[in-house]
Protein backbone atom coordinates (compact mmCIF):
# COMPACT_ATOMS: atom_id res chain seq x y z
CA UNK A 1 0.00 0.00 0.00
CA UNK A 2 1.24 3.71 -0.66
CA UNK A 3 1.38 6.08 1.57
CA UNK A 4 0.22 9.45 1.37
CA UNK A 5 3.98 11.24 1.19
CA UNK A 6 5.09 8.67 -1.65
CA UNK A 7 1.21 8.99 -3.50
CA UNK A 8 2.27 12.88 -3.42
CA UNK A 9 6.12 12.10 -5.33
CA UNK A 10 4.11 9.99 -7.64
CA UNK A 11 1.49 12.26 -8.78
CA UNK A 12 3.55 15.29 -8.65
CA UNK A 13 6.16 13.90 -10.92
CA UNK A 14 5.69 13.17 -14.83
CA UNK A 15 4.09 10.68 -16.18
CA UNK A 16 6.57 8.54 -17.24
CA UNK A 17 8.45 8.49 -14.10
CA UNK A 18 4.78 8.33 -11.41
CA UNK A 19 4.05 5.07 -13.87
CA UNK A 20 7.71 3.55 -13.19
CA UNK A 21 7.18 4.29 -9.81
CA UNK A 22 3.55 2.88 -9.35
CA UNK A 23 4.82 0.13 -11.33
CA UNK A 24 7.77 -0.50 -9.40
CA UNK A 25 6.83 0.18 -6.10
CA UNK A 26 4.49 -2.97 -4.98
CA UNK A 27 6.43 -5.65 -6.59
CA UNK A 28 10.08 -5.91 -6.92
CA UNK A 29 10.15 -7.91 -10.71
CA UNK A 30 10.84 -6.28 -13.75
CA UNK A 31 11.17 -9.22 -16.37
CA UNK A 32 8.57 -8.28 -18.98
CA UNK A 33 6.72 -11.76 -18.61
CA UNK A 34 5.99 -10.80 -14.80
CA UNK A 35 4.45 -7.50 -16.05
CA UNK A 36 1.99 -9.33 -18.51
CA UNK A 37 1.23 -11.62 -15.98
CA UNK A 38 0.61 -9.36 -13.40
CA UNK A 39 -1.38 -7.20 -15.19
CA UNK A 40 -3.63 -9.54 -16.31
CA UNK A 41 -4.10 -11.20 -13.23
CA UNK A 42 -5.37 -7.58 -11.73
CA UNK A 43 -7.58 -7.46 -15.02
CA UNK A 44 -6.22 -4.46 -15.91
CA UNK A 45 -7.70 -3.12 -19.38
CA UNK A 46 -5.22 -3.30 -22.43
CA UNK A 47 -4.86 -0.47 -25.14
CA UNK A 48 -6.05 -1.91 -28.43
CA UNK A 49 -2.81 -1.87 -30.22
CA UNK A 50 -2.88 -6.01 -30.96
CA UNK A 51 -5.63 -6.13 -32.83
CA UNK A 52 -6.32 -2.36 -34.32
CA UNK A 53 -7.89 -2.58 -37.53
CA UNK A 54 -5.85 -2.40 -40.90
CA UNK A 55 -6.42 0.61 -42.73
CA UNK A 56 -5.01 2.07 -46.18
CA UNK A 57 -2.63 4.58 -44.35
CA UNK A 58 -1.37 1.96 -41.88
CA UNK A 59 -1.26 -0.68 -44.91
CA UNK A 60 0.73 1.36 -47.21
CA UNK A 61 3.01 2.83 -44.93
CA UNK A 62 4.21 -0.58 -44.09
CA UNK A 63 4.26 -2.01 -47.34
CA UNK A 64 6.18 0.88 -48.33
CA UNK A 65 8.85 0.15 -45.75
CA UNK A 66 9.12 -3.53 -46.92
CA UNK A 67 9.18 -3.14 -50.33
CA UNK A 68 12.11 -0.53 -49.47
CA UNK A 69 13.52 -3.48 -47.56
CA UNK A 70 13.16 -6.01 -50.31
CA UNK A 71 14.75 -4.51 -52.86
CA UNK A 72 17.60 -2.95 -50.60
CA UNK A 73 18.61 -6.84 -49.98
CA UNK A 74 18.27 -7.36 -53.72
CA UNK A 75 20.39 -4.15 -54.29
CA UNK A 76 23.26 -4.36 -51.50
CA UNK A 77 23.08 -8.37 -51.93
CA UNK A 78 24.58 -8.08 -55.72
CA UNK A 79 26.34 -5.35 -54.42
CA UNK A 80 28.31 -7.46 -52.13
CA UNK A 81 28.39 -10.89 -54.25
CA UNK A 82 29.94 -8.32 -57.04
CA UNK A 83 32.90 -8.34 -54.48
CA UNK A 84 33.07 -12.18 -54.79
CA UNK A 85 33.42 -12.36 -58.63
CA UNK A 86 36.80 -12.32 -59.77
CA UNK A 87 36.43 -15.19 -62.20
CA UNK A 88 33.00 -14.65 -63.63
CA UNK A 89 31.40 -11.87 -65.42
CA UNK A 90 27.73 -11.10 -64.99
CA UNK A 91 26.41 -12.83 -68.56
CA UNK A 92 27.76 -16.06 -66.58
CA UNK A 93 25.92 -15.72 -63.48
CA UNK A 94 22.86 -15.25 -65.18
CA UNK A 95 23.08 -18.40 -67.47
CA UNK A 96 24.04 -20.27 -64.63
CA UNK A 97 20.81 -19.28 -62.51
CA UNK A 98 18.91 -19.50 -65.65
CA UNK A 99 20.14 -23.51 -65.84
CA UNK A 100 19.67 -24.55 -62.07
CA UNK A 101 15.93 -22.16 -61.08
CA UNK A 102 12.90 -22.95 -63.59
CA UNK A 103 12.20 -20.29 -65.58
CA UNK A 104 8.46 -20.28 -63.92
CA UNK A 105 10.05 -19.37 -60.46
CA UNK A 106 12.52 -16.66 -62.23
CA UNK A 107 9.80 -14.85 -63.69
CA UNK A 108 7.87 -14.93 -60.40
CA UNK A 109 10.58 -13.42 -58.90
CA UNK A 110 11.19 -10.42 -61.62
CA UNK A 111 7.02 -9.63 -61.55
CA UNK A 112 7.67 -9.58 -57.57
CA UNK A 113 10.24 -7.41 -58.53
CA UNK A 114 8.78 -5.08 -60.56
CA UNK A 115 6.17 -4.12 -59.25
CA UNK A 116 7.95 -3.73 -55.53
CA UNK A 117 10.30 -1.18 -57.52
CA UNK A 118 6.64 0.07 -58.86
CA UNK A 119 4.77 0.75 -55.85
CA UNK A 120 7.71 2.03 -53.42
CA UNK A 121 8.43 4.52 -56.33
CA UNK A 122 4.43 5.48 -56.54
CA UNK A 123 4.31 5.68 -52.68
CA UNK A 124 7.43 7.81 -52.84
CA UNK A 125 6.22 10.50 -54.48
CA UNK A 126 3.22 10.41 -52.53
CA UNK A 127 5.61 10.91 -49.35
CA UNK A 128 7.22 13.47 -51.19
CA UNK A 129 4.05 15.13 -51.83
CA UNK A 130 4.00 15.40 -47.62
CA UNK A 131 7.46 16.45 -47.20
CA UNK A 132 6.41 19.21 -49.76
CA UNK A 133 3.03 20.05 -47.15
CA UNK A 134 0.27 18.82 -49.45
CA UNK A 135 -1.85 15.75 -49.19
CA UNK A 136 -2.47 15.39 -45.35
CA UNK A 137 -6.15 15.85 -44.80
CA UNK A 138 -7.64 12.02 -44.62
CA UNK A 139 -9.69 12.61 -48.32
CA UNK A 140 -6.67 13.54 -49.60
CA UNK A 141 -4.97 10.43 -47.73
CA UNK A 142 -7.06 8.03 -48.96
CA UNK A 143 -7.53 9.55 -52.61
CA UNK A 144 -3.68 9.29 -53.25
CA UNK A 145 -3.57 5.90 -51.36
CA UNK A 146 -5.88 4.29 -54.08
CA UNK A 147 -4.15 5.99 -57.03
CA UNK A 148 -0.99 4.07 -55.44
CA UNK A 149 -2.27 0.85 -55.51
CA UNK A 150 -4.30 0.97 -58.83
CA UNK A 151 -1.20 2.36 -60.72
CA UNK A 152 0.70 -0.57 -58.96
CA UNK A 153 -1.76 -3.10 -60.25
CA UNK A 154 -1.41 -1.58 -63.71
CA UNK A 155 2.28 -1.33 -63.30
CA UNK A 156 2.39 -4.95 -62.90
CA UNK A 157 0.15 -5.89 -66.06
CA UNK A 158 2.36 -3.67 -67.99
CA UNK A 159 5.67 -5.40 -66.86
CA UNK A 160 3.83 -9.05 -67.29
CA UNK A 161 2.57 -8.02 -70.58
CA UNK A 162 6.08 -6.36 -72.07
CA UNK A 163 8.24 -9.42 -70.70
CA UNK A 164 5.72 -12.24 -73.43
CA UNK B 1 18.41 22.58 -5.73
CA UNK B 2 15.45 22.98 -4.11
CA UNK B 3 11.99 23.72 -5.65
CA UNK B 4 12.25 27.33 -4.58
CA UNK B 5 15.04 28.23 -6.51
CA UNK B 6 14.17 26.46 -9.66
CA UNK B 7 11.19 28.17 -9.70
CA UNK B 8 12.97 31.86 -9.36
CA UNK B 9 15.45 30.19 -12.28
CA UNK B 10 11.86 29.31 -14.30
CA UNK B 11 10.72 32.89 -13.47
CA UNK B 12 13.63 34.68 -14.11
CA UNK B 13 14.55 32.64 -17.73
CA UNK B 14 11.60 31.63 -19.20
CA UNK B 15 10.35 28.39 -20.08
CA UNK B 16 11.55 26.97 -23.20
CA UNK B 17 11.18 23.30 -23.75
CA UNK B 18 14.08 21.72 -22.70
CA UNK B 19 13.88 23.12 -19.51
CA UNK B 20 10.41 22.30 -19.76
CA UNK B 21 11.74 18.71 -19.83
CA UNK B 22 14.57 18.81 -17.16
CA UNK B 23 11.76 20.54 -14.73
CA UNK B 24 9.29 18.07 -15.07
CA UNK B 25 11.29 15.70 -13.23
CA UNK B 26 11.48 17.73 -10.10
CA UNK B 27 8.41 18.19 -10.24
CA UNK B 28 8.15 21.94 -10.88
CA UNK B 29 5.37 23.45 -12.98
CA UNK B 30 6.94 25.85 -16.11
CA UNK B 31 3.34 26.72 -17.31
CA UNK B 32 2.80 29.60 -14.88
CA UNK B 33 6.60 31.06 -16.03
CA UNK B 34 7.21 33.83 -18.17
CA UNK B 35 8.05 33.08 -21.56
CA UNK B 36 11.33 33.89 -23.18
CA UNK B 37 12.16 35.81 -25.50
CA UNK B 38 13.10 34.22 -29.27
CA UNK B 39 14.59 35.34 -32.41
CA UNK B 40 10.63 36.11 -33.50
CA UNK B 41 9.92 38.73 -30.41
CA UNK B 42 7.96 41.38 -31.36
CA UNK B 43 5.17 39.79 -33.41
CA UNK B 44 5.00 37.09 -30.96
CA UNK B 45 3.98 38.89 -27.56
CA UNK B 46 1.25 37.22 -25.72
CA UNK B 47 -1.86 39.01 -26.52
CA UNK B 48 -4.21 40.76 -24.19
CA UNK B 49 -5.99 37.94 -23.55
CA UNK B 50 -3.92 34.83 -24.93
CA UNK B 51 -2.59 32.21 -21.97
CA UNK B 52 1.24 32.18 -21.86
CA UNK B 53 0.82 28.35 -22.74
CA UNK B 54 -0.54 28.71 -26.03
CA UNK B 55 1.34 31.32 -26.73
CA UNK B 56 4.60 29.12 -26.06
CA UNK B 57 2.62 26.52 -28.77
CA UNK B 58 1.89 29.44 -30.94
CA UNK B 59 5.38 30.04 -31.02
CA UNK B 60 6.40 26.54 -31.36
CA UNK B 61 4.74 26.50 -34.39
CA UNK B 62 5.79 29.34 -36.75
CA UNK B 63 9.37 28.65 -36.17
CA UNK B 64 12.19 27.09 -39.04
CA UNK B 65 12.25 23.24 -38.92
CA UNK B 66 15.55 23.78 -37.83
CA UNK B 67 14.93 25.74 -35.02
CA UNK B 68 12.19 22.90 -33.79
CA UNK B 69 14.57 20.24 -34.28
CA UNK B 70 16.86 21.83 -32.30
CA UNK B 71 14.42 22.91 -28.89
CA UNK B 72 12.26 20.09 -29.13
CA UNK B 73 15.77 17.58 -29.46
CA UNK B 74 15.26 14.91 -27.19
CA UNK B 75 18.44 13.92 -25.70
CA UNK B 76 21.38 16.28 -24.11
CA UNK B 77 23.97 14.43 -26.21
CA UNK B 78 21.89 15.10 -29.91
CA UNK B 79 23.31 18.91 -29.96
CA UNK B 80 23.54 18.84 -34.04
CA UNK B 81 20.36 19.49 -36.16
CA UNK B 82 19.46 16.43 -38.35
CA UNK B 83 16.89 19.38 -40.82
CA UNK B 84 19.91 19.95 -43.07
CA UNK B 85 20.33 15.41 -44.05
CA UNK B 86 16.63 15.38 -43.63
CA UNK B 87 16.88 18.07 -46.87
CA UNK B 88 19.52 16.18 -48.78
CA UNK B 89 17.58 12.43 -48.17
CA UNK B 90 14.70 14.01 -50.23
CA UNK B 91 16.71 15.64 -53.18
CA UNK B 92 18.39 12.04 -53.60
CA UNK B 93 15.18 10.64 -53.92
CA UNK B 94 14.11 13.10 -55.94
CA UNK B 95 17.21 12.63 -58.14
CA UNK B 96 16.80 8.85 -58.25
CA UNK B 97 13.32 9.05 -59.87
CA UNK B 98 15.31 10.63 -62.65
CA UNK B 99 18.38 8.92 -62.72
CA UNK B 100 16.98 5.18 -62.85
CA UNK B 101 15.02 5.52 -66.22
CA UNK B 102 17.94 7.16 -67.10
CA UNK B 103 20.55 4.55 -66.79
CA UNK B 104 18.29 2.26 -67.83
CA UNK B 105 16.99 3.73 -71.26
CA UNK B 106 20.66 5.03 -72.06
CA UNK B 107 23.05 2.98 -70.78
CA UNK B 108 26.33 4.41 -69.71
CA UNK B 109 29.57 4.60 -67.16
CA UNK B 110 28.60 7.74 -65.89
CA UNK B 111 24.97 7.40 -64.83
CA UNK B 112 25.96 4.07 -63.95
CA UNK B 113 27.88 5.16 -61.45
CA UNK B 114 25.33 8.28 -60.71
CA UNK B 115 22.98 5.38 -60.20
CA UNK B 116 25.51 3.29 -57.95
CA UNK B 117 25.90 6.13 -55.57
CA UNK B 118 22.22 7.41 -55.22
CA UNK B 119 21.42 4.18 -54.81
CA UNK B 120 23.31 3.14 -51.79
CA UNK B 121 22.73 6.63 -50.14
CA UNK B 122 19.28 5.92 -50.58
CA UNK B 123 18.99 2.50 -49.65
CA UNK B 124 21.74 3.41 -46.50
CA UNK B 125 19.51 6.18 -45.19
CA UNK B 126 16.32 3.46 -45.27
CA UNK B 127 17.83 0.94 -43.74
CA UNK B 128 19.34 3.45 -40.83
CA UNK B 129 15.83 4.14 -40.24
CA UNK B 130 14.58 0.79 -39.93
CA UNK B 131 16.98 0.34 -37.43
CA UNK B 132 17.21 3.19 -35.26
CA UNK B 133 13.79 3.03 -35.18
CA UNK B 134 12.92 -0.85 -34.16
CA UNK B 135 16.34 -1.42 -32.24
CA UNK B 136 15.54 0.96 -29.39
CA UNK B 137 17.99 1.22 -26.24
CA UNK B 138 14.90 0.95 -24.52
CA UNK B 139 14.23 -2.61 -25.78
CA UNK B 140 17.77 -3.96 -26.31
CA UNK B 141 19.96 -2.22 -24.02
CA UNK B 142 22.70 0.66 -24.73
CA UNK B 143 25.25 -1.32 -27.02
CA UNK B 144 23.26 -3.49 -29.71
CA UNK B 145 21.67 -0.37 -31.36
CA UNK B 146 25.03 1.53 -31.68
CA UNK B 147 26.30 -2.07 -33.26
CA UNK B 148 23.42 -2.57 -35.21
CA UNK B 149 23.74 1.28 -37.28
CA UNK B 150 27.67 0.58 -37.49
CA UNK B 151 26.87 -2.55 -39.46
CA UNK B 152 24.62 -0.83 -41.71
CA UNK B 153 27.27 1.65 -42.35
CA UNK B 154 30.03 -1.17 -43.04
CA UNK B 155 27.38 -2.72 -45.36
CA UNK B 156 26.76 0.19 -47.39
CA UNK B 157 30.32 0.93 -47.74
CA UNK B 158 30.61 -2.94 -48.95
CA UNK B 159 27.41 -2.40 -51.27
CA UNK B 160 29.03 1.10 -52.69
CA UNK B 161 32.61 -1.05 -53.58
CA UNK B 162 30.82 -4.06 -54.81
CA UNK B 163 29.15 -1.93 -57.30
CA UNK B 164 31.54 0.53 -57.96
CA UNK B 165 34.31 -2.63 -58.46
CA UNK B 166 30.89 -4.34 -60.88
CA UNK B 167 30.57 -0.94 -62.82
CA UNK B 168 34.39 -0.71 -63.42
CA UNK B 169 35.18 -4.62 -64.46
CA UNK B 170 31.88 -5.76 -65.58
CA UNK B 171 29.24 -5.11 -67.95
CA UNK B 172 27.45 -2.03 -65.33
CA UNK B 173 24.33 -1.28 -63.62
CA UNK B 174 21.83 -0.43 -66.80
CA UNK B 175 23.14 -2.75 -68.47
CA UNK B 176 22.90 -5.56 -66.37
CA UNK B 177 19.22 -4.39 -64.59
CA UNK B 178 18.35 -4.83 -68.69
CA UNK B 179 19.84 -7.99 -68.84
CA UNK B 180 18.37 -9.57 -65.51
CA UNK B 181 14.86 -8.20 -66.21
CA UNK B 182 15.22 -10.17 -70.10
CA UNK B 183 16.14 -13.99 -68.37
Amino acid sequence: MLTNVVLRRVLMSSPRSAAVRLATSSSSVSPKDDYFAKNAALNRPVSPWINYKLQVTSVLSFSHRMTGLALSALVYGGGIAALYSHNTNFAQVLQSIQTTVPHSLIFTVQVLTATSLAYHTLNGVRHLSWDFGYGFSIKELYTSGYLVLGLTVLSAIAFIMASN
Amino acid sequence: MNSLSLMRFVAKNGCNPLIARQLSLHSVRCMAAKPMASPLSVQNRPKSGESTTTALIARSLQQSPQQLSTRWSSSAAQSHSHAKLWSIERYVSMALLGVIPAALVVPNPALDYLLALSLVAHIHWGLEAIVVDYIRPSIFGAFIPKVMVAYVYMLSIAALAGLFYFNYTDVGLGVAIRMAAKM
